[in-house]
């Protein structure tokens, strides 16, 4: 398969023309995909070294599996599945990553966590969302997320910023809906908790 | 109607799904009598935009350059593999 055919090919046939070993278009799914494996693996590790291993990792795997690959879900669900897991496995290698605290208090709401009364919810609606882009705001983002617990992490940003469906993030950390609503739940309480001070102050 | 804790428990319903719910009218009632509660999933709907609009993150070129370096190797070391493989089965 030459260079252009393969950036015009569909994800099907390049994946059943890498199956029968054609070396370009394996190549041609690594380059349509890597910048979404990466991305990923950096907003769950947190850490661009950490990131690139991942990177290396997720698509070692990809190519000893592919014959593996069936179909019946897309490339990218079970692309994210190979990248979830290998991400799962270096957090959980990281012990100073693992959260001791429950997130089980999030569930009750502002004050579930003791830190903040729920007499006093702050309105942020005057906070810019242009403000992203301020190197302090992100700094507070990424020291917030990093924070989570990777098993939540991963269900936050798979839901939340990679904006996949609740059902399709379940399958991809292979757990049940109703686990992967309750993580989601918690994460996103337990991030707004941490940015709370920074919104206040705003 | 609804109580606070009620609302905190069903966040992510009320947020994004299952909107036709008794539950999630239930709690969008509460939500809309309620300031605190209001200022709540304002500030949660805030917090996921934040994260949603972080910049899109390229794959920096050492790290593009490393990925095909170690497909590469691999790409080769099961080529030398493959035949001593057809042997085995054939």
């Amino acid at each position: 398969m030459k260079s252009a055919d393969a950036r015009a090919t569909s994800d099907h046939v390049l994946i059943e023309t890498a199956k029968g070993g054609d070396r370009r278009a394996f190549s041609a799914l690594v380059r349509r995909y890597e910048d979404t494996v990466y991305r990923f693996a950096l907003k769950v590790c947190q850490d661009p070294d950490k990131a690139s291993e991942t990177l290396q990792d997720t698509f070692i795997n990809v190519f000893r599996k592919l014959h593996t690959f069936d179909g019946r879900s897309k490339f990218s669900t079970w692309l994210y599945t190979i990248v979830t897991n290998n991400c799962l496995m270096k957090q959980r290698r990281r012990k100073r990553d693992l959260l001791e605290e429950s997130l089980e208090a999030f569930d009750e709401g502002p004050g579930g966590d003791r830190k903040e009364g729920h007499a006093s919810i702050a309105r942020w609606e005057h906070t810019p969302a242009h403000a992203v882009l301020e190197i302090e705001l992100k700094q507070v983002l990424d020291e917030a997320i990093q924070a989570l617990p990777p098993d939540y992490r991963v269900v936050f940003v798979l839901r939340d910023m990679e904006e996949k469906t609740t059902e399709e993030t379940a399958k991809i950390v292979g757990i049940s809906v109703e686990a992967a609503k309750s993580r989601l739940r918690r994460a996103r309480a337990f991030l707004r908790s941490r940015l709370d001070p920074y919104m206040r102050a705003a | 109607m609804a109580s606070c804790k009620k609302v905190y428990q069903h966040i992510c319903e009320s947020l994004d799904e299952d909107l036709g719910t008794p539950r999630c009218r239930a709690i969008k009632l509460h939500v809309d009598s309620c300031p605190n509660c209001k200022a709540y999933m304002a500030s949660l709907k805030k917090t996921i935009r934040l994260y949603r609009s972080m910049p899109f993150t390229r794959t920096p070129r050492a790290a593009h350059t490393r990925l095909l370096e170690v497909i590469e190797a691999e790409m080769k070391r099961q080529a030398g593999h493959a035949p001593a493989h057809r042997r085995r089965t054939s």
